[in-house]
């Protein structure tokens, strides 16, 4: 082995070179017996409990480093009573329900309009058949015409009576 | 006394046929296993942290802050790659940074007692000992940090210039080269009490 790579003696001799001896001297040795090694154990043994338990549960540590980060952010604010939640939550509320209540009011204001819209549009699609039976009906309301019975309004005519049996019979 | 000349034993570059088990369960959590891997190594951890520190409690300080620093790493660690070299380079840059934040500061320095070592107290009477003392601690003092460190671990704690290296994340060759020009740097400074002696 080179010189350099291990310490330095003397050839010849086992034991230390005045150099190695004067080196120590300048140095000084070691003072192991200063230490209470019992203690050093015991209390680096405490030291390291929080990263055993770490290195054990990684995924609970992780969880719990961020409820603890999420606990130390809202350390700051200050506590709220159920009651300040509720009034909070009623401000929010209450103004939703003014909206919705205007807007109501605004749809049912507009609403006439499409009524009689709808009522036109259903007047279109009813059926020819009932147009006879609706006449005498508004006749007899508004008055007009001159051959008006309660009977002609109200109950179907003997033709209309006759042409659904004998379309029934010529469904047989 | 543990190994070398007043330091600890070599760092194995192997793993320890346990010792690829004992990384994988601390791995997992768990207790015995890091006591155990503590146990192997903290006083080997503690001869380098006060090798650069200088201090006791600082030492003692720095290798549980390590220890911990270790542990909250060891998930990246791969468990089939020596444990000691990893942990120790840790150590080592830990302490390196304490020395630098406390440079610029003033410091109390604890002196060991230098003649408490019964290896250290032969051959030399009292004068040569006060004399070599004198001039190591200038010529140590005078030394650049990393070099002091260097032919500390070298020729007071027995490590190989591979071992060193691997703790002080230098190539081979760096530390060869620091390890010779602190050397010579000393060897003047004793140059003459060495001829007196030899």
């Amino acid at each position: 082995m080179s010189p350099p790579d291990r310490p330095f003696r003397h050839p010849t001799n086992n034991g230390p070179t005045s150099y190695t001896r004067a080196l120590v001297e300048a140095s000084g040795p070691v003072p192991y017996e200063q230490v209470d090694w019992t203690e050093f154990h015991a209390a680096l043994g405490a030291r390291a409990e929080l990263s055993l338990a770490r290195l054990r549960h990684p995924h609970l540590a992780a969880r719990s480093t961020r409820r603890l980060v999420v606990a130390l952010a809202n350390d700051g604010s200050p506590t709220l009573t159920w009651w300040q939640y509720a009034a909070r939550w009623s401000r929010l509320v209450v103004s939703a329900s003014i909206a919705a209540g205007i807007a109501l009011i605004m749809v049912v204001r507009s609403s006439p309009k499409e009524i009689g819209e709808t009522v036109v549009a259903s007047a279109t699609v009813v059926p020819y058949q009932v147009e006879g039976t609706r006449a005498v009906f508004e006749s007899a309301a508004l008055g007009r015409g001159s051959n008006w019975t309660m009977d002609s309004a109200l109950l179907p005519s003997i033709a209309e009576l006759l042409i659904p049996l004998g379309k029934r019979d010529g469904s047989r | 006394m543990v190994g070398g000349f007043g330091g600890a034993a070599p760092v194995p570059n192997e793993p320890h046929g346990d010792e690829r088990e004992l990384v994988t369960r601390v791995q997992h959590g768990d207790r015995e296993a890091f006591d155990e891997l503590a146990r192997r190594h903290a006083r080997r951890a503690f001869a380098i942290a006060y090798r650069i520190l200088r201090h006791t409690q600082d030492a003692e300080d720095l290798v549980q802050d390590a220890f911990i620093a270790a542990l909250d790493g060891i998930g990246t660690f791969d468990p089939t790659r020596p444990f000691a070299p990893w942990f120790f380079k840790i150590v080592v840059n830990r302490a390196l940074n304490a020395v630098s934040a406390r440079s610029t500061r003033e410091r109390h320095v604890t002196v060991t007692p230098l003649w408490s070592s019964e290896a250290a107290a032969v051959e030399f009477d009292p004068a040569e000992r006060s004399e070599i003392r004198q001039r190591f601690q200038e010529a140590l003092s005078a030394l650049p940090q990393q070099q002091r460190v260097i032919v500390e671990m070298s020729d007071i704690d027995g490590r190989s210039s591979t071992e060193i290296g691997e703790m002080l994340d230098l190539p081979r060759g760096t530390v060869r080269w620091h390890l010779h020009q602190a050397r010579k740097t000393l060897r003047v400074a004793l140059a003459g009490l060495l001829e007196g002696m030899s």
